[in-house]
């Protein structure tokens, strides 16, 4: 039945995809919730809360105020604790009952941002789309508000746009990043992991944005638009993409050096199994390229609960509405691989034989594996998956 | 702002003789949720109903903590969603499917439950959406008792918020009895007391023939003999809206006996006890046995300082108390809500530990308390262990249920215990699964 979930628990939802692009720029988030929903985020959505001092609240909206539409007690609430905390903007982010009440954030923001002289960003999410709506607009919003005209370029400044925590984690994005810097680039802003606001308003001096999640790319889009800065999608995953990886942004910006060196002739031996990989489209779309690139398979789909872009999407890619549509997908197709959170695996586990690859997405299994930080790029990344494919699996590994 | 953390001396704790329930916090504040925030949540509550499933129907993010807590805590199976659109909720077309979901539910999810909840949220609570006539409706087409319940947090402040009446839905699957039994209902809690208790061999002893708890029925059946129990003992008060209902209609009388762990408090409840049970229970062998115990324990712990937290499985001001009593000393107690049940151990701390300082986990200043490097031997709760970072915790969580004089015993071996093996901190509050 269309919107029964009998076995997979909810996605992370958009307001937590705001919370999470946000929650390392100094701001005051205020969930418009009753407190369950900043509940949802602060324990289940966000890895690093435990210990930080980013400061997310819940509105605390209780049924008198919402029948009432008394909107003067959110605009006291938020105005006292803005002016005891030092931050630097206030986002309010909404959740489904200010959505049942048709609550003004506009009027809101303008209020706000009157009273307290600080930047007011609003989110009329509802917790009924996923993460990736959420910090798709949160992305946006940062390039609207805080992006300032370059007075000069930097010649070989990028940035990095679509690092959530939801998406990637530490030990990827620190590889990303260590390689950019290896060749010879300057990462001028990480959006929104390890960057802070004034970096990111210096964003607009980059030649090149690098997208790594689909939540990402509005935002390259917009400063494509304004900014004139062209941008790229994609992680490096493996050996050869990586090299193929460098070689464009080389191309592009004109500098920078080459990351592991090019095959050659040399090319991996076709492999017939047929694969599903299932997440985040970037993410997925990058572990296709290695896939195909270092280890010659070919029959390669990708698929997703969450958004994607037809511009990033191959012909076969498939979106997932329900539950049931993943089973039914595999039902028809009979993958000998399939890769995604470990979660999935029990919609299928009944009836379907092949391998079935682990790489957890937090805005599925939430804190159940968010502790595994696995660094997926370059090598490391190719040595990963071929010891989950092949190994004591059969007669494709070259090394046995 | 970091130097301006909201506290309170415990000499400005203030009681109201008009509220049953008082804020620590003042009004006009935005509300802090700490990693330590949480209890049982409304769902793992509502699965306490043995060979129940629940169908939580809401917008896909309201259940996404249920759910995990489910997968981690091993109640997930029983645990279904019905996520609403958009759509659904402009015109309300969600109640049409609802029927359609329990039915496929029920078809497809073997052993087929014996019971069925339903749970709705802030949102339907906006709408104004009739599930009492749903579930009449259900309970006709598939012959089997359906209750309704409500993670509405939105009506958290007024006379039925949800903590309470989850437990009031749990216990109106019972039925009532006309032919009553001897036995008591342990109700409030969400674990059964711990079987290491005297109190089943002082209740044996009364003559009281069985001591029930919901999470102790292994079947739906075993559960619906606590429709015929002659008393309920209300533990926590969590359940007094699900007592109420139970004395309104099962005409079973209840009385307010929460756990303590101070030695006073705990002999004053027992003969509270006897007067609503009318019998005599004999409790002074082990109030002698817990003198010696807690003699013992004391000077193996030596001199500790103890902050003590909301989300322990106590009341914080009653086990501040009894900690002080027992020679520590608490400098730090974080609470939320005071109960007019708190008023008599506060006053008592106003004399005896004047210099105990009370924060509240959810004000907003909260959020910069790491700050401060406050710290103490031994923290008594998640939230007093996250704010008090180093410290040992105890977690004495809603987990297990600790009663009388051995329940003040099984504490100090747990301290014991924790500083003699730390546990990190996050990952022990992690997989207790807690949700808000």
């Amino acid at each position: 039945m269309k919107g029964l979930y009998k076995v997979l628990p909810p996605f992370t939802p958009d307001y937590s995809g705001v919370c999470s692009v946000l929650f390392e720029l100094g701001g005051i988030m205020v969930i418009h919730d009753a407190g369950g929903c900043t509940g949802n985020f602060t324990g289940y959505d966000e890895p690093r809360w435990y210990g930080s001092s980013s400061a997310v609240y819940s509105s605390e909206l209780r049924e008198v105020d919402a029948i009432l539409g008394d909107d003067e007690k959110l605009i006291g609430r938020i105005k006292n604790a803005s002016s005891g905390l030092n931050r630097k903007f206030i986002a309010i982010i909404g959740s489904p009952a200010p959505m049942v009440i048709g609550t003004d954030y506009t009027a809101l923001a303008s209020i706000l941002q009157q009273r307290t002289g600080l930047p007011v960003l609003i989110f009329d999410t509802n917790g009924i789309q996923y993460y990736d709506y959420g910090a798709s607009l949160a992305f946006l919003e940062l390039a609207r508000h805080f992006v300032r005209p370059a007075t000069a370029g930097s010649g070989n400044g990028v940035n990095i746009i679509g690092a959530s925590a939801l998406d990637i984690g530490k030990k990827a994005l620190g590889k990303l990043t260590a390689f950019l810097y290896d060749a010879g680039y300057r990462v001028i802003s990480c959006w929104a992991m390890g960057a802070t606001l004034d970096d990111i308003s210096r964003a607009a001096e980059a030649g090149l944005n690098i997208v790594i999640s689909h939540s990402g790319l509005e935002a390259a889009r917009y400063m494509e638009r304004q900014h004139g800065i062209p941008y790229i999608t994609g992680i490096p995953v493996g050996k050869e993409p990586v090299y193929s990886f460098f070689e464009d942004i080389r191309s592009r910006m004109g500098i920078g050096e080459s990351v592991y060196s090019p095959r050659g002739n040399e090319r991996p031996a076709p492999c017939l199994y047929r694969t599903l990989i299932i997440g985040e489209q970037v993410a997925c779309n990058s572990l296709r390229t290695c896939l195909r690139a270092d280890m010659g398979f070919i029959d390669v789909t990708v698929a997703s609960f969450f958004g994607m872009d037809s511009a990033i999407a191959e012909k076969n890619d498939c979106h997932f509405d329900n539950e049931d549509d993943f089973p039914t997908l595999v039902q028809e197709h009979n993958y000998d691989i399939i890769i995604g959170d470990p979660l999935y695996y029990e919609l299928i586990e009944q009836f379907w034989k092949g391998r079935y690859v682990d790489i957890p997405h937090v805005a599925l299994s939430s804190r159940l594996y968010w502790d595994y930080d696995r660094d997926y790029i370059g090598k490391v990344g190719l040595a990963f998956l071929q010891d989950k494919i092949f190994k004591r699996w059969g007669d494709i590994d070259p090394e046995e | 702002m970091s130097n301006d953390i909201f506290s309170l001396s415990i000499n400005e704790v203030g009681m109201s003789s008009t509220h049953w329930e008082l804020k620590v916090m003042p009004g006009n504040c935005l509300h802090y949720c700490p990693p330590s925030a949480g209890g049982w949540g409304i769902i793992r509550v509502g699965l306490l109903v043995p060979e129940s499933a629940l169908l939580f129907v809401a917008p896909a993010g309201c259940g996404r903590h249920g759910a995990i807590a489910g997968i981690q805590l091993g109640f997930k199976k029983r645990l279904f969603f019905l996520h609403l659109t958009e759509m659904d909720i402009i015109t309300g077309e969600h109640m049409e499917k609802i029927p359609r979901a329990v039915k496929e539910i029920l078809a497809t999810v073997h052993p087929r439950p014996k019971a069925f909840l339903i749970c709705a949220t802030c949102i339907d609570d906006l709408l104004g959406s009739d599930y009492d006539g749903l579930a009449a409706q259900m309970e006709e087409e598939h012959k089997l008792p359906v209750r309704i319940c409500h993670m509405d947090p939105i009506a958290m402040d007024g006379k039925t918020p949800p903590q309470l009446t989850v437990q009031e839905a749990i216990y109106d699957f019972l039925k009532h009895s006309i032919d009553k039994e001897k036995a008591v209902n342990i109700i409030g809690s969400f674990a059964p007391v711990e079987r290491e208790s005297e109190l089943y061999d002082v209740m044996a002893g009364a003559g009281i023939k069985a001591v029930r708890h919901i999470a102790a029925c292994h079947s739906m059946e075993e559960f619906l003999l606590m429709g015929s129990a002659s008393h309920n003992i209300l533990v926590q008060p969590g359940g007094r809206l699900a007592a109420r209902m139970m004395e309104h209609k099962l005409k079973v009388p209840f009385c307010f006996a929460p756990a303590a762990y101070g030695l006073d408090t705990i002999n004053r409840t027992y003969r509270k006890l006897e007067k609503f049970l009318d019998v005599q229970l004999d409790t002074a062998v082990y109030h002698r046995e817990a003198e010696t115990a807690i003699e013992r324990y004391r000077k193996e712990l030596g001199p500790l300082s103890v902050a003590v937290g909301a989300t322990a499985n106590a009341m914080p001001f009653e086990i501040a108390r009894a900690m002080t009593e027992y020679g520590f000393k608490v400098k730090y107690v974080f609470a939320d809500m005071i109960l007019d049940l708190d008023a008599e151990h506060v006053e008592w701390l106003k004399s005896h530990a004047p210099d105990i300082k009370v924060f509240t986990n959810v004000h907003p200043t909260m959020v910069d308390f790491l700050e401060q490097g406050m710290t103490v031997d031994l923290a008594i709760g998640f939230d007093a262990g996250y704010f008090c970072s180093g410290a040992t915790t105890v977690p004495l969580t809603l987990d297990r249920q600790q009663y009388g004089y051995r329940g003040t015993i099984a504490l100090f071996r747990m301290m014991l215990d924790a500083l003699e093996n730390p546990v990190d901190h996050r990952e022990q509050m992690y997989a207790a699964g807690t949700v808000i």
